[in-house]
């Protein structure tokens, strides 16, 4: 799957300021076109009303969790291939061993750093 | 014993009647309950440690806002020499340090917070001690049960409980 610059990004999080962190590091790698959500139940409004090709979710949300979102993506035929990173501070193995079962296509556990979202979105989308 | 006029006892003329150990036991579980201070605990104690932690919460909020602030504004800078650029970054970097006093403040509050806690912890754990109650069974609540089929669980004390590495392996 080849990267482009332009592909809209969605992050999704109830803490603004995890937002604009991962907004800032998107930026320095390149991406620029990028939305926000507070929880999943916004998240899943944005994502039937636009497109989006990547999803950048935390877990623990209210009232819909990230898990909750992951699982509603991965049952709905229109939604289900958008590529989807969890980030969160949920970090037991019952957290990774179920996000991967709901079909994430990574996991990254909080506080994280610049060259793991860069991995983790090379491991999907290929260099850039 | 005298008697009123429809010939029922009068309590106020009755002999006063022994303690018994019911009596002792009920005088002892409510200074108990007493030392506790339930009341003050409530009204003002609570209270207020929930407003520090509320207080705590929004300088951290500001602090880190104000820090973000400046790391945009130097991403942002577009300076025509390295002068211009240093001049640029003491000013953020000024407003970086600046910022970071919100740890002084929050800390202060969170240990006023944690003095507390201490100091209920030793008295829930006199009465404990003085009673001889034995804790209730749990009882899981729907927001409980919710919290456990959706896995949340919070950040682990002591860091994520498993790593990033062994996270990777797991989705390789």
């Amino acid at each position: 799957m080849a990267v482009d610059p332009r592909m809209p990004i969605l992050v999704v999080d109830d803490y603004k300021t995890t937002i604009r962190i991962v907004h800032n590091l998107l930026r320095q790698l390149g991406f620029d076109n990028l939305d926000e959500a507070a929880d999943g139940e916004e998240a899943l409004r944005k994502l039937r009303g636009q497109t989006y090709k990547l999803v950048i979710s935390d877990w623990n949300m209210e009232p819909m969790t990230g898990y909750e979102l992951l699982l509603q993506l991965r049952g709905d035929s229109a939604l289900r291939s958008i590529p989807f990173i969890m980030i969160t501070a949920e970090s037991k193995t019952e957290n990774v061993v179920a996000a991967k079962k709901a079909g994430a296509n990574n996991f990254i556990v909080k506080p994280f750093d610049a060259p793991t979202l860069k991995q983790k979105m090379t491991s999907i989308f290929g260099e850039f | 014993m005298a008697m009123d006029r429809f010939g029922a006892s009068d309590p106020a003329s009755a002999p006063p009647r022994k303690l018994t150990a019911m009596d002792l036991e009920i005088a002892d579980l409510t200074e108990a309950i007493g030392a506790l201070a339930p009341g003050r605990l409530s009204a003002q104690q609570l209270p207020e440690a929930r407003a520090e932690l509320e207080a705590a919460r929004r300088e951290a909020g500001d602090g880190v806002t104000r820090v973000l602030g400046a790391v945009e504004a130097l991403l942002a800078v577009e300076a025509a020499s390295l002068a211009e650029f240093r001049r640029a970054l003491e000013v953020q970097a000024t407003v970086i340090l600046e910022a970071c006093a919100y740890e002084d403040l929050a800390g202060q509050r969170l240990a006023k917070v944690e003095r507390l806690l201490a100091d209920l912890q030793d008295r829930l754990s006199q009465l404990a001690v003085r009673t001889g109650v034995e804790d209730r069974a749990v009882i899981e609540t729907a927001a409980d049960l919710r919290r456990r089929q959706l896995h949340l669980n919070g950040p682990a004390l002591g860091g994520p409980e498993v790593g990033q590495a062994a996270i990777d392996a797991m989705f390789d």
